[in-house]
């Protein structure tokens, strides 16, 4: 009985840290930032089919997922960049070397549009369905099979 | 004259990183800053584990902290702070998981542990004198 307490006790928690994003299903935070283009970017105005990305140009792992948003947005679909602690002429200067694959680059210097979608750092992308609600979330770089669920995702949509 | 110019560049650079990189700054306030700092020792720092917000020198622990402290300055209670941040990152954001459905068996599991534990050394106790009567 023990045992089984304690087995249910680390599902309970263990399910709740690592796989639970709590904010799947909800809508956008009402949050606008100012674009790296000097327009503001509404994150909460944002209609998809499309993608968010937390990324920052210091970032390795932004780099290695780089050619993955690549694809996302050379299949047709909007990618919508918030550029975390970052600055503003370096990031110009990473996104001339490398391409963009952002439609619109918002700023969060100091995290906090980060901390409105329950992120823990860089890099971390969403889908966003056509009424503005979040319907994936994945923290890490992305990997081509992560591309794949996001495309299927994206094209139900 | 050109000194001053030197000057007034280093000035503009200080200007532009602190507004690149905010910091998170005590409240003038005291009371303001006190329910701030006590606030912090409830939250876990989501990227070094084990450490409260208060305690952790990580970049989002900072963040959080200054989210709180402009939730405060803008007149939000406590409780509407835990709220805000359980709904973004779940219970386990809370150094304390709060007792509220499954987490209650957190705080009840060491007193059940405890009972069976004496239940199962009365039966064994039960059990050896029986065996020794019996002999």
């Amino acid at each position: 009985m023990c045992a089984a307490l304690l087995l249910l006790l680390g599902l309970t928690l263990g399910r709740e840290k690592r796989d639970h994003y709590p904010l799947l299903h909800t809508r956008l935070p009402a949050i606008t930032l100012s674009g790296i283009d000097g327009k503001d970017l509404p994150i909460g105005e944002i209609r998809g089919p499309a993608v968010i990305n937390l990324f920052a140009h210091w970032c390795a792992p932004c780099l290695i997922e780089h050619p993955i948003l690549q694809q996302i947005q050379s299949n047709g679909f909007p990618v919508y960049g918030i550029a975390w602690k970052d600055d503003p002429p370096k990031l110009r200067a990473w996104l001339a070397k490398h391409g963009s694959p952002y439609r619109k680059i918002g700023l969060d210097p100091a995290g906090q549009a980060a901390l409105a979608l329950g992120s823990s750092g860089v890099p971390e992308s969403w889908v966003i369905s056509r009424e503005g609600t979040i319907i994936y979330h994945y923290a890490g770089a992305l990997s081509p099979e992560r591309a794949e669920e996001m495309l299927s995702l994206l094209k139900d949509e | 004259m050109r000194s001053f110019a030197v000057f007034l560049l280093l000035c503009m650079m200080g200007w532009a990183s602190s507004n690149a990189m905010p910091h998170d700054e005590p409240l003038r306030n005291a009371v303001l800053e006190e329910r701030a700092l006590a606030l912090f020792k409830e939250f876990r720092c989501v990227v070094c584990e084990g450490q409260t917000i208060a305690d952790s020198d990580a970049t989002l622990a900072g963040d959080m902290r200054m989210l709180i402290r402009n939730q405060i300055r803008a007149g939000e209670t406590d409780s509407a702070i835990r709220d805000y941040l359980r709904t973004r990152y779940g219970t386990h954001i809370f150094m304390s998981p709060p007792r509220e459905g499954i987490t209650w068996l957190l705080w009840v599991a060491p007193l059940l542990f405890i009972l069976l534990g004496l239940l199962g050394a009365k039966s064994l106790l039960t059990k050896g004198n029986g065996a020794s009567e019996g002999t």
